[in-house]
Parts: structure tokens; sequence; C-alpha cells
């Protein structure tokens, strides 16, 4: 059975778990550390603790799944209760149907927006700066690492204004992109991501042509967009499976 | 519950999940979700409970789905209640509430996976509760603990957060890890945490 811990957690037993963990204790201090995780119980669990914190603060990939689930579960609570509300919804619909009967030959530029509409929501995920960070801190200009925590937290106009401070970082005008896109400025995020795929030596090129091709829909620019998706099917990068399936979709509608 | 036809393949599904598929994502919640909230809700729980046991079974998955040597041996939508029952009756045992099982429900994973899965889920339910309890914690504190586990050096961390040397940082950065760890250990579902050790 687990032992509920009690005992409180010392900063001096944090500094030894810092420094067993980066590997610094000496051999004395690293069998004692040793021998008291065996010996105490209490202590052992908040060493696991202590290694979950880091373990989960680092594998943002588990985390941005879990983080996605979260969302799908947020955006269903709504959708859950209309259920309860078939009446009001009935006359939605009925609504809805007037005004497309009204719209005559509209009808049909409705149906593709709508469906440009559903296919980017279902398709666009916010994107995580915490790989980017920390595959580049050794090399990242100041401004860009600035940026990168104001998007992190969701800051975007801010966030924009510090990556235009770095206007030839690659990496800072690909944040700037997907900043613009969280703003809904869909044309300004384009030319950000034209930028990278016309840069052509960069490690940026699959995401920036992704956006942009999501940009293309978002705006209706149908024929672009299925243009832009083919390109990127085309190649093997990590986008192609993606891609394919929403050409897919496209074709079906 | 977990017979039912399904739109995608098993290997579809959990190929899915191991590339954030969100449409695989979508279909897994809308398909499983409400049953393992029926499922539940039919065994003394209630819809928040069944969010966590979902939330844990799919962490689970995850994990299964990032490993190069894992093949699903049976199809997922059994695999999928394999695990949200056992995840969910280790619950119930734990609080000692008592529910009339039916000898179908009592399904169990062969041996040798048992002992995977309750050490996964060991990990799986801390996890969730370290995300839980570092989303709660101020701001500057969780930023703090990201900064230093994202590998920034502390000279830049004490300039970033205005501190006046890296002993402030240390200090500072332990006094963060030190709450969201009491916070965690006073936090029930970690003291409901020992059904879910290895046998």
């Amino acid at each position: 059975m687990i032992r509920i811990t009690k005992t409180y957690l010392t900063m001096k037993d944090l500094e030894k778990f810092e420094e067993y963990i980066n590997g610094e204790l000496e051999e004395g201090d690293l069998w004692e550390f040793k021998k008291s995780l065996e010996e105490d119980a209490d202590l052992k669990k908040q060493f696991e603790l202590y290694q979950a914190v880091r373990q989960v603060s680092t594998n943002s990939k588990k985390q941005l799944f879990m983080e996605e689930l979260k969302d799908i579960h947020r955006a269903q609570q709504p959708k859950g209760k209309q259920r309860f509300h078939s009446f009001k919804r009935s006359w939605a619909v009925a609504a809805s149907l007037i005004f497309l009967v009204a719209a005559g030959f509209g009808i049909l530029s409705i149906r593709t927006q709508n469906s440009n509409q559903k296919l980017f929501e279902t398709y666009f995920q916010t994107e995580s700066a915490a790989f980017a960070v920390r595959s580049a801190t050794n090399n990242m200009e100041e401004p860009v690492l600035d940026g990168m925590q104001l998007y992190e937290l969701h800051n975007y106009d801010a966030a924009i204004e510090m990556f235009e401070k770095s206007p030839n970082n690659l990496m800072g005008k690909l944040y700037a992109g997907l900043s613009l896109m969280e703003l809904g400025e869909y044309g300004d995020a384009i030319s950000k991501f034209q930028y990278i795929v016309d840069h052509n030596d960069n490690l940026f090129i699959d995401q920036a042509a992704w956006y942009k091709s999501l940009c293309y829909l978002k705006t209706g620019d149908r024929d672009l967009a299925a243009k832009s998706f083919k390109s990127i099917a085309a190649d093997n990068g990590v986008y192609k499976t993606k891609s394919l399936k929403i050409l897919k979709e496209m074709d079906a509608e | 519950m977990g017979e039912e036809e399904t739109k995608y393949s098993s290997f579809e599904v959990l190929e899915g999940i191991k590339n954030h598929d969100r449409i695989i994502l979508q279909y897994v919640y809308d398909i499983y979700f409400p049953q393992v909230c029926k499922f539940i809700e039919n065994r003394k729980g209630c819809e928040s409970d069944a969010w966590d046991v979902f939330q844990d079974v799919m962490g689970v998955i995850y994990d299964y789905s990032q490993k190069p040597d894992f093949v699903l041996w049976i199809p997922f939508p059994k695999f999928f209640f394999i695990l949200t029952r056992n995840v969910w009756f280790g619950l119930l045992r734990k609080w000692k509430v008592g529910v009339d099982l039916i000898s179908d429900e009592l399904q169990d994973l062969p041996d040798e996976e048992a002992e995977k899965l309750h050490e996964m889920l060991y990990n799986q339910v801390i996890s969730r509760l370290v995300s839980k309890h570092l989303s709660q914690l101020d701001a500057r504190c969780a930023q703090h603990i990201k900064f230093s586990t994202l590998g920034i050096d502390t000279a830049s961390i004490a300039k970033k957060l205005n501190y006046h040397s890296n002993q402030a940082v240390h200090n500072q950065r332990r006094k963060c890890i030190r709450k969201l760890i009491d916070r965690i250990i006073n936090d029930p579902d970690y003291k409901n945490l020992s059904d879910y050790e290895r046998p």
C-alpha cells in the first residue's frame, strides 16, 4: 500500500534531487542519497513526484495530446446542453431553412464557405511553442524568445511586436504568422508563411506551407488551398497524410 | 459495450491517437466518452468521474501507441473498455463502494499486460495531477518551472523574471516546485493511487 506523504519537503531535499538528476552528486553523497531513498518511503514518493514534474513539463508532445482531448471535451460541452433545447433548435433550423430558400442562388456559396470553415476548424490546431523553444534556445534571438513566451501566454499582439524586432528570424516569422492566424488576420499570416516558403532553405517550410494552405481555406480561396495542399501531398513531409486527407474531404464535398 | 460497429479499423484509431489526428480523436471522443459516462453513471459515478477515467484511459493508450513494439492483440473497442473497467473498478475497490458486477464485466488483461498497465496507469494519473496543479499555480511560478524544465539557463531566467542573482532563481524555483508537490500530495486522487500501484 502507498504511504501518504506527510513529511514536509525541505529545500535541502530539493537541492539534492536537482543535483542527483543533473549528475552532480559526488560518490559519497550519491551513495547516501540512494540509501535515504531506500529507507525513507515518503522521500521516495516525493522524489517520484519531482521526477514527474520534470517529465510532464518537458514531455510536451503528450501534454499537447491531453490538451487536444480537453479542447474537444470543452467544445462538446455546449453541444451537449443544446440537446436539451430541441424546441429552440428546431426554430433555429427552420429559420436557417427559410433564410437558405430566400437566398436562392446563394446557397451554393454558403455551403462551400461552411465546409471551408468546418475543414479549417478540424485541421487547425494551435501550435505549441514549447518544442521550438527547447530545440532552439541556444541560438535564439532575445526578442524572438520573448515573443515565444508571449505566444505561449496567448498574448498574440505583444508576441507579434516582439517578432517584428527580429525581422529576418524565420522562427519569429513562423510564430508571427501563427499569432496572426490566432487573431484572425489570415491575409497577413499568408505573407509571413510565404516568406518562409520562398526562403527555401530552413526547417520551417513544412509548417509554413501547411498553415498557409489552411489560411487559403479559411479565406475561401479554395482553389489556391487545393493547389497548396496538393503540393504538400506530393512531398514526403510531415503534413503529407493530413494534406491527402483534407484533399479527399474537399473532393467529397 | 465495446462490441459496436466501428467506422475506423483498430489500426487506424491507434495510428490516429499516436499522431494526434484530430478527426480520429474527435471520433474516439464522440463514440466512447458517452459510453464511458453511461457505464460509470450506472455504477455509482458521475460525469466528472467519467471524464477523469476517459482521460486516464486515453493517456495510457497514447503511451502504448508510442511504444515501437506495441501491437494491439484485441480490437480497439474491447481494449478501450477493458482499460475503462480496470480503472473504474480499481477506484471503486479503493473507495470500498459495492457494485453488483456481472461476470462479463470482470474481464482481465493477460497477466503479462496487467503489470505493465498498472504501472502505466500510475504514471498517467501522476501526470494528470501534475498537469492539473501546474495549471492552477500562479502564472509566475508555473512559468518558472516551465523555463527551468525547458533547459533555459538560469542567467536568462534571472534576466527575464527580474531576479538579482542566479541563487535567487534557484531558491524561487525550488519554492515553486515544493508548492506544486505539496498540492499534488494533498489531492484526493493522489491518495487514491494505491490501486494503480504495481501488484
